[in-house]
């Protein structure tokens, strides 16, 4: 129980934490407009992990259709991460037009709207797979360019070790969370978007035109899960087209631990989560999976709205 | 004077229900139109339909000598045609200020990219908004708590705020269902004075809901009567107040065969 132990966990618990946090707000902007969990958000962040993949990286291995075939350019990594994130958007606006909309104008209960939801995740998941295969991919080591693998410092004689990839995961996340706050709070267009969230009814009656505000919560909360996926698959690999719905049940728990619509509270639940996976014991290590749901039935017990949420709280 | 709003044998069925039957109305620019009629009669169905919240079943709405049936609500909005609830919904979380502002920023030019980039468009249509809500805000006396959120005013503030809210869109036609419920005689009072002000300043068009005859026998220069979807009379508050089929849906078959019998059974008009 060193300085140094406990700095190395707090980075890697930042960085972590940083991604869950943007990856459940996708999850959070659309519960607070619609009042659905939209259960394609995990297959949109996997979704997002091969595009930019395919973009940085040029092919995919040896099994899917689309084997040996070479995408006939690639991107700078960066640049990739930011197209990868653009159409993980759009496809975050194909999944409200294909699974919500229908049923949203047939006024169908907002149960349907989930089942129907995981039905395009399901078919989101089998085409990754049918096209890419299922082997697991991962980055070359230069995917960062002349960028060092880590940056190694010393804290009372201890080394305390930052891979670069982290430092690119939170700083990305923090971009987008600022981004996204001054977005609600400081533009017109969030104004209204806040008021969507709280009365679409009234809000279409003044004048807003609440079905262009859905269309572009789910181009954000696509684009958060494609980005979160990118930066999970750039650290750790992509481990096959289903390793965004481990991912994505982790969100839900962060959401939940948080106070469900709760943009704080998707922030400050990815944070413990992220942190309460990093401080883990090494001899517990292999229970690594199980912290956020440990971490969420204790909150829940002391606190069943969530840590953020609330009777009043505002939604967006 | 010309008919702003003209509404032509609107129907509404829920299922097998009649909600609203074949009314037909016309408002005239300027005047102030009162709908009344017993619980359940369709009045808020009615203005669902108006405003493109609920789609009718067959008929047709005019306004402005132009068709509206069918379009989206935020269309209607856009077109001029504000209204307010009866259970009142103002956005609670926003500030007082920001609920004003909102119905004026749809209607802007500039765009999201203007607004980020600040460009002079956007600044100057902010500019114009902010000062217009001002504006709205002192008209209802709420200047002083314009960054309050709006969920944590006092009812009547509310009421007032969301009709302030309903003139930030300058509506030419101005929807009000049950502007008074759960106000007081003076309070009611109040209120007709400030409606009828705020159609000489603002050069409206006021379609009332009201329960409450003696307020809508007061303030408005024609009446429709709704009862069970179908309009069972229209005409001027005299015409309206001692018809039998409309004593009769406010107060029971015996006060028809009393009105019939010519002692004089009417809805009273005071207060």
């Amino acid at each position: 129980m060193t300085l140094a132990w406990f700095l190395q966990n707090l980075l890697n618990g930042l960085s972590m934490g940083s991604v869950y946090a943007i990856f459940a707000l996708g999850y959070t902007l659309v519960f607070s407009i619609l009042g659905i969990i939209n259960f394609a958000h995990g297959a949109v962040f996997t979704l997002g992990a091969y595009l930019t993949y395919l973009l940085s990286v040029g092919q995919f291995g040896i099994n899917g259709l689309l084997a040996g075939w070479q995408l006939p350019f690639t991107l700078p990594f960066p640049l990739a991460l930011l197209a990868g994130a653009g159409l993980s958007g759009l496809a975050g606006m194909a999944v409200e037009r294909l699974a919500f909309k229908p049923l949203r104008a047939r006024q169908a209960d907002a149960l349907l709207a989930l089942v129907s939801s995981l039905g395009v995740a399901l078919i989101l998941v089998n085409l990754i797979q049918y096209l890419f295969g299922a082997e697991i991919y991962s980055y070359p080591s230069d995917v960062l360019g002349s960028l060092p693998p880590a940056f190694i410092f010393k804290v009372g004689g201890k080394p305390v070790a930052v891979r670069t990839v982290q430092i690119v995961l939170f700083v990305v996340s923090l971009v987008m969370l600022a981004a996204l706050a001054w977005f609600i709070h400081g533009t017109k267009a969030g104004k209204a978007l806040r008021a969507t969230a709280e009365n679409q009814d009234t809000a279409s009656l003044l004048g807003i035109n609440v079905d262009a505000f859905i269309l572009g919560t789910f181009f954000v909360s696509g684009l958060l899960g494609g980005l979160s996926g990118t930066l999970i698959g750039v650290s750790f690999g992509l481990s096959g087209p289903y390793f965004g719905v481990a991912y994505g049940l982790k969100a839900l728990a962060v959401i939940v631990l948080g106070g469900l619509g709760s943009i704080p509270g998707a922030v400050l639940g990815g944070l413990v989560i992220g942190l309460g996976e990093a401080f883990l014991p090494p001899d517990l290590s292999s229970y690594k999976e199980a912290v956020a749901y440990a971490l969420l039935f204790v909150i829940l017990l002391v606190r069943p709205q969530g840590l953020l949420g609330g009777t009043t709280e505002q939604k967006v | 004077m010309s008919a702003l709003l003209e509404v032509r044998s609107l129907s509404k069925a829920f299922g097998g229900l009649l909600a609203v039957s074949d009314v037909s109305l016309s408002v005239e620019q300027g005047e102030i139109f009162g709908l009344i009629g017993p619980n359940g009669a369709g009045k808020t169905t009615f203005f669902n339909m108006l405003t493109g919240m609920t789609r009718p079943t067959s008929g047709e709405v005019l306004f402005a000598g132009g068709a509206i049936t069918g379009l989206r609500p935020e269309q209607v909005a856009r077109l001029g045609v504000a209204r307010t609830f009866q259970n009142i919904r103002l956005f609670a979380g926003l500030s007082v200020f920001d609920n004003v502002r909102i119905p004026r920023q749809s209607r802007e030019r500039s765009g999201l990219w203007g607004n980020i980039l600040g460009s002079p468009l956007a600044s100057r249509e902010e500019r114009e908004t902010s000062e217009a809500a001002w504006e709205l805000l002192k008209l209802v006396n709420l200047t002083d708590r314009a960054m309050r959120p709006a969920g944590s005013l006092p009812y009547g503030d509310r009421r007032r705020l969301e009709i302030a809210r309903a003139l930030a869109l300058a509506p030419r036609l101005l929807l009000l269902d049950e502007p008074a419920a759960g106000m007081n005689p003076s309070e009611k009072a109040g209120l007709a004075d400030f409606i009828r002000q705020v159609r000489e300043t603002f050069d409206l068009t006021v379609l009332l809901i009201e329960h409450n005859v003696p307020m809508v026998m007061g303030l408005c220069s024609r009446i429709a009567v709704l009862n069970f979807g179908e309009r069972i009379a229209m005409g001027t508050p005299e015409e309206v107040q001692c018809d039998p089929k409309v004593v009769e849906a406010y107060l029971g078959a015996q006060k028809r065969d009393a009105a019939a019998a010519g002692e004089g059974a009417c809805l009273h008009s005071t207060m």
